[in-house]
């Protein structure tokens, strides 16, 4: 059962990120990739780590890439006709890519059914993360943070026009 | 002489070629050299003996038979003596040309741009020269010349944006405006301060859009979010009334001054008949005058009544609207029973009224009266105070006082920015002197200013009502002036002496003296006038309507200028704009 | 295989259940609204269809069921149909977390089932966000696709305004989590079990007042309903990212819009008020008829939220965008970022 589900979702997610790349209108790769979000998230429930799959709908699919398409629209990106190749670089990439996944395939057997993380059902996923994340990982929160503002700022700075002030009265 | 005249004369001895003090109807103007007419309207406007500071209106005549067949005609007002002005300058066919005023007032911008656009005078030095009131492209003539024909002459078959029937459609998706069109709408490119190329969106708002009040066509330049140009383009509703005019008896103009201002249409019947009254010389009785003051303030309370709950409405109170609405069904019923109408009433005539008022309709309004303060009241709670409403408002679509006064602004828009002008105050007519009752001015000159302006004199007007109504004498409604005004029917049928006079007013038409005169009337929307000149035929040779809305679209672009999109609507609706009048 | 067989039985007929109650309610929603603005504003409403305009509903969805599909010229069809879609699934789905009555479990044919939650997965509260920021999708395509200046503004406008109200909306209800120690709706609304006073807008040990105040004032804004409702504003830009739409495809979105509304009212029914909880602790009705005093519970008080979705239509003006994201940005979130402070400490010296 769990396998069928694993199936799916990673079947769509492959033929979805596939499409984000493939698709020439860029508000449908943009559609491609929210799909892809959504089967990531699924397999995350699959994998018993429910907090991390509304998380990654929460930020990725619904600001994320929301932003992205701000960006698309607002910058008006029309259809690009041209099929860019580049035969060189992506035989060399491909090439790399596929000896990688043939050297892992044959290293590792393969372990049917979610054997995953040791189970920590007792105290459900949100607690778990919240417990290593402020407690081991905290430091490393902490930075993540500050370099997220440090982006905030850069962007409003960036973006900030001098404007003409409203005329007073 | 009048002073002011004699010092024209001296100062100007070859610009000015006449002057003239109409002391009957209290009329000064001047005859001008036209090459020289700007240094006059700078003397005019700097000169601290004269200080025509306000700009009431500029029209056109046309004299096909004279060598210097055009005449610009300009009217200034002194606010702070009080005194008007008429200033006339002639130019010959050949060389139509007469030196623009804009630098002095800008309120001379779209006035002259009308004069252009209906007689083909030349403005030299003005800014943006274009048609106004007919479209860009109009290219069939200049319509208020006397050999422009007042009937069509079969156009209409020719017009290429009327669709054909037996045609296609035309398939016009995503069609790339030309950059040379746009060109009109636009500011002129700044040097640019910064190194980023910013792009300006053009918007069009309109002519057909819930927001403008009427058919009114505004293109926006906007910059992100702000605003910086707003370009009106005017006349989707101009129905020629003031050509209309030229060829109708002076007693069948009345219903065509309803369709002006139609929210209020009995304030331009009034305007209209006490130009006719000042033209003609004539006296009308006391009840008429009171009668006459008491619907003008219904109306008044009418007109602001439909303003705050378009306003209220586009700025997203819908409440207010509702109720604003409740208040004038109960106006409208009593000027149904009064004249028989609703919207365009038709009620005014030369001499008087129409009809005169019953005791239950007295009673009604009376109630009305009685109840409306707790109303006003009722509409405050919900706005006076809101936080939502004072930040939508305030410091919205400023316009100080001067710039108010340069543009030719009126109304409660001039007197919100803090000037004491009203015509009502400084003219008196009707029996508005004889009652008591104050001018609410404001401070800012913003969109709060004009709505308190507005919500003082819906009070005041019922201040006024309630005192003529207690003052109101017994007499006829109209006056007793058989060569002018139909004797009552039962006479008629019944009198020889009634029934000439009847039939020749209504073949005819009564032949008031040659002359002309302008009078203004305080409407709810700003000062409202009417030129009229007569050449002693029973149709008038030529009539202007000074529509306060039209000069409030000149300052509409000032007063937009640098704020935010969704402060449109709520610049629209502070003018409280009319395209019937506007366009005319 | 029967268990799942079975299993998904019970859980779609509790799905049609709960969408056909949550579809009629929305019906219903369209004429209480015009009655309820209607007597605010000196009227009747529609009183045409139906005795006092009670079958006015069901007039409206014929109309809108046969009115000609326009779709405008130049624009992408495929996202044009989509748009309405993304816009009212997501406020469909976040029902299926929330608990209408009390947690009781049922034994029907060997397995047990809650009637009266359809899913009770322990992230109950992070689904719904999760799925209502999915809901700004349809407004930016639906504002994109219809390949028009206004609507594409209109569009922009509103998913931002949006998202930004979203973050406050996430950032009240974690007061209520601290309080609650879950995110579970089922586990909250028990929590808040006893007596008013145990609801956590008065809870000790700190009344969630505040967060109360900016969840009811950002759901507002969540919805586009006025005060808010800037981007789709009838006079304003001519209704922003639904201009173009007609028929069908606009009932979507104003279906979307009252499905988003009676949500946000459940949650904060849920979260707030106590869920199916009385006012006065125990029940009145014998041990067996109580779920139908939860669930009449439940249902007023999120007929109470919807009752003061159109009071503030029928009163308050419109604000301005930049004046509305002023009020989200610089107001409320200092104002839940207090919150969650005050209640942190507040819930660390006085633990459950």
């Amino acid at each position: 059962m769990s396998l069928l589900f694993f199936l799916y979702f990673a079947c769509v997610i492959v033929v979805t990120s596939v499409l984000v790349v493939a698709l020439r209108n860029p508000v449908y790769s943009a559609l491609a990739l929210l799909i892809m979000f959504f089967h990531v998230a699924g397999l995350y429930v699959t994998l018993h780590a429910e907090f991390l799959a509304a998380v990654q709908i929460i930020v990725y699919a619904g600001a994320i890439l929301v932003l992205y398409l701000f960006v698309v629209m607002l910058l008006n990106v029309k259809r690009d006709e041209r099929y860019h190749v580049q035969a060189p670089a992506a035989a060399f990439l491909g090439l790399v890519l596929f000896t990688e996944i043939v050297l892992l395939a044959f290293q590792r057997t393969y372990q049917t059914g979610a054997a995953g993380p040791p189970e920590v059902e007792s105290a459900g996923n949100t607690e778990t993360i919240g417990e290593v994340l402020y407690s081991t990982y905290l430091f490393p929160f902490e930075i993540a943070s500050l370099i997220l503002l440090v982006a905030m700022i850069g962007a409003i700075i960036l973006a900030k026009k001098t404007l003409a002030e409203p005329r007073q009265p | 002489m009048h002073p002011l005249l004699d010092t024209l004369k001296t100062k100007f001895p070859e610009a000015v070629l006449a002057v003239q003090e109409d002391k009957q109807r209290g009329d000064l103007s001047v005859r001008v050299a036209a090459p020289r007419l700007l240094e006059v309207a700078r003397f005019l406007h700097d000169d601290p003996v004269a200080a025509f500071d306000h700009i009431t209106d500029i029209c056109s005549a046309d004299y096909p038979d004279d060598q210097e067949r055009f005449e610009v005609i300009y009217h200034f007002l002194s606010l702070p003596h009080g005194i008007r002005i008429r200033v006339k300058a002639r130019v010959t066919e050949e060389h139509p040309v007469v030196p623009s005023i804009t630098s002095v007032w800008k309120g001379a911008d779209f006035m002259e741009r009308e004069v252009y656009d209906l007689m083909g005078i030349k403005f030299s030095g003005h800014p943006d020269l274009r048609r106004i009131l007919m479209p860009e492209d109009y290219d069939e003539g200049h319509p208020l010349r006397k050999d422009f024909p007042a009937e069509g002459r079969g156009w209409r078959s020719r017009f290429d944006f009327l669709p054909r029937l037996d045609e296609a459609p035309v398939a016009e998706t995503g069609r790339d405006i030309p950059e040379a069109e746009k060109r009109v709408f636009r500011t002129e490119p700044q040097p640019s301060s910064s190194s980023r190329r910013t792009e300006e969106l053009l918007l069009n708002m309109g002519p057909q859009h819930p927001a403008t009040h009427g058919v009114l066509r505004v293109v926006l330049e906007l910059d992100g979010e702000r605003i910086t140009k707003a370009t009106a383009d005017l006349g989707y509703l101009h129905r020629g009334v003031e050509k209309l005019a030229e060829g109708l008896a002076y007693m069948q103009i009345i219903p065509h001054t309803d369709r002006l201002d139609y929210v209020c249409s009995m304030t331009n019947n009034y305007a209209y008949v006490r130009t006719v009254e000042k033209l003609l010389g004539l006296t009308i009785p006391e009840r008429a005058e009171y009668i006459r003051t008491i619907v003008a303030e219904m109306q008044r309370i009418i007109g602001h009544l439909f303003w705050l709950g378009t306003q209220a409405l586009d700025i997203g109170a819908m409440t207010v609207f509702f109720w604003t609405f409740r208040e004038r069904e109960v106006l409208l019923d009593l000027f149904e029973k009064l004249c028989g109408a609703r919207l365009t009433l038709n009620y005014f005539r030369i001499g008087g009224v129409d009809s005169d008022f019953t005791p239950d309709l007295v009673e009604r309004l009376r109630a009305f009266l009685k109840d409306f303060p707790a109303h006003i009241e009722e509409y405050e709670t919900l706005l006076q105070t809101n936080r939502i409403w004072v930040a939508r408002t305030k410091d919205v679509a400023v316009i100080s006082a001067e710039d108010a006064i340069n543009f030719g602004l009126t109304g409660p828009v001039l007197r919100a920015s803090g000037v004491a002008y009203d015509v009502r105050k400084l003219e008196p007519y009707g029996a508005y002197g004889k009652v008591d009752w104050e001018v609410p001015i404001g401070k800012n000159g913003d969109t709060y200013d004009r709505y308190w302006v507005r919500m003082e004199e819906l009070r005041q007007s019922s201040r006024i009502i309630a005192q003529c109504l207690d003052q109101l004498p017994e007499g006829p409604i109209v006056a007793d002036a058989p060569k002018i005004i139909p004797p009552p029917k039962a006479h008629v049928m019944r009198d020889m002496e009634s029934l000439i006079h009847h039939f020749i007013i209504f073949t005819q038409g009564f032949k008031p003296p040659k002359g002309e005169t302008y009078c203004a009337t305080e409407a709810p929307k700003g000062e409202l006038g009417f030129f009229i000149i007569s050449d002693g035929s029973p149709r008038p040779y030529r009539m202007k309507i000074r529509a306060p809305s039209f000069v409030h679209m000149g300052a509409f672009d000032h007063m937009a200028r640098g704020y935010l999109i969704s402060d449109i609507v709520t610049i629209f609706g502070t003018y409280d704009i009319v395209m019937g009048e506007c366009d005319r | 295989m029967t268990e799942v067989g079975i299993k998904l039985v019970f859980s779609l007929t509790q799905i049609a259940v709960v969408l056909g109650i949550v579809l009629l309610t929305v019906m219903i929603l369209t004429l209480a609204e015009r009655k309820v603005l209607g007597w605010m504003q000196d009227r009747m409403g529609p009183m045409e269809v139906g005795p006092y305009g009670v079958l006015q509903p069901i007039a409206d969805g014929l109309k809108l069921f046969f009115k000609e599909d326009i779709v405008p010229a130049g624009a992408n069809k495929f996202l044009f149909s989509l748009a309405p879609i993304l816009a009212l699934v997501p406020a469909l789905i976040g029902f299926a977390v929330i608990p209408f009555g009390p947690n009781k479990t049922i034994e029907l044919f060997g397995y047990q089932f809650q009637p009266f939650v359809i899913s009770d997965i322990n992230i109950g509260i992070l689904y719904i966000l999760a799925f209502t920021s999915i809901g700004a999708y349809g407004i930016i395509l639906g504002g994109w696709a219809s390949n028009s200046k206004y609507s594409l503004l209109g569009g922009l406008r509103s998913a931002a305004q949006v998202i930004s109200y979203e973050l406050n909306v996430g950032l009240a209800i974690v007061g209520v989590l601290l309080l609650a120690g879950s995110l579970s709706l089922v586990k909250i609304t028990e929590a808040q079990a006893g007596g008013f006073w145990h609801w956590y807008v008065f809870a000790f040990p700190f009344p969630q007042i505040f967060a109360f105040v900016v969840y009811v004032i950002s759901s507002v804004a969540e919805t586009n309903r006025l005060p808010f409702d800037l981007p789709e504003a009838e006079s304003e830009l001519v209704a922003g990212f639904f201009t173009e739409y007609s028929g069908m495809r606009f009932a979507f979105f104003f279906l979307a819009e009252y499905a988003n509304m009676i949500l946000v009212s459940c949650i904060a029914a849920a979260l707030f008020l106590g869920g199916w909880n009385a006012p006065y602790p125990g029940t009145l009705l014998p041990e067996s008829l109580a779920w139908v005093e939860g669930v009449m519970w439940f249902t007023v008080k999120v007929y109470f939220f919807l009752f003061l979705f159109f009071w503030l239509r029928a009163t308050l003006p419109r604000l301005r965008y930049d004046q509305l994201m002023r009020f989200g940005w610089k107001v409320m979130l200092p104002i839940a970022l207090g919150n969650i402070l005050v209640t942190s400490i507040a819930a660390y010296l006085f633990p459950r």
